[in-house]
């Protein structure tokens, strides 16, 4: 083997092996911001169903008040949002949604409820002006 | 030499290269239209939300039934579904643009109300300055008012 040649293939390494480097730090410091990207739409995707059940559950009692006394109705709910388990709260008319450390609020226009919605099917009704969820 | 050089800076390199940055791109437009989507969707969300808000004052007397301006729990301005309460109207009219706001729950947005007989605006609340923003909802509702036909108008943005 001549020197030319042993020269020509040490150049080579380094310069592969830079290139090498160079890729592995572009990706290094591109995976955190797009792993952040996931991250945010996954959040957002889940806040988006959040305010969905939370909007639905507001058409329904708004419906269940302005109909008046004698309106039923069965509705479902999603299970989870996402992969998440959430709670709904209803207090002081304001209807809460809670997943993981997250939540989402509507205000309600019914004074009287009675029980609480979850996940899953439900029956609504409007009692003598009292919304009843059982 | 020269050889030896063009192994990691020819062709391969380059459609390597090519490859990679490709495959970030691709993944970048993918991430923007996906927040595009999820952004679309808030939006129709909230349109959502506000017309079946605007709706209530339609369909609704409010509570108390007779309400006023310093019992007023929920925002309603009939007296039947689509026949206004003048004198709820007025009332609203008292109200502050803040107090109709939590009534409303428009949380920080601001907002534009009239009632209009055809020709003349005969009551209006909120704000005018619309013009710079990104986004207006917009909602038209009719109604009648004391026996004559008015257009509801309610923005919010």
């Amino acid at each position: 083997m001549s020197p030319t040649k042993f020269r020509g293939k040490a150049q080579v390494s380094i310069e592969f092996l830079m290139l090498v480097i160079l890729m592995v730090l572009i990706f290094v410091i591109y995976m955190p911001f797009l792993w952040q990207q996931q991250l945010d739409i996954e959040q957002e995707s889940e806040y988006l169903i959040g305010k969905k059940i939370a909007i639905s559950l507001k058409k329904e009692v708004d419906t269940a008040v302005m109909f008046g006394s004698g309106y039923k109705r069965n509705f479902t709910l999603p299970e989870k949002i996402l992969n998440s388990d959430y709670a709904i709260f209803i207090e002081n008319k304001m209807l809460r949604i809670r997943w993981k450390n997250r939540a989402t609020e509507e205000f309600l226009i019914a004074h009287n409820i009675s029980g609480s919605p979850s996940s899953g099917q439900n029956t609504i009704s409007n009692q003598d002006d009292v919304i009843v969820f059982s | 030499m020269s050889s030896a050089k063009a192994q990691v800076f020819g062709p391969d390199f380059m459609v390597a290269s090519v490859i990679f940055l490709l495959i970030l791109t691709i993944l970048q437009v993918y991430t923007h239209n996906v927040y595009e989507k999820i952004e679309s969707q808030e939006n129709m969300l909230y349109y959502e939300n506000l017309i079946s808000t605007t709706d209530t004052f339609l369909l609704y007397h409010g509570y108390p039934q007779y309400w006023d301006n310093d019992n007023v729990e929920v925002l309603g301005l009939v007296e039947r579904p689509n026949y206004l309460n003048q004198t709820k109207v007025e009332q609203m009219m008292n109200l502050t643009e803040e107090q109709i706001k939590t009534l409303l729950n428009l949380g920080g947005r601001s907002f534009y109300f009239t009632v209009e007989n055809g020709t003349d605006v005969m009551f209006e609340k909120g704000d005018t300055d619309w013009e710079d923003t990104e986004t207006v909802y917009i909602i038209n509702r009719n109604a009648l008012m004391e026996g004559i036909q008015v257009k509801i108008r309610f923005l919010v943005w």
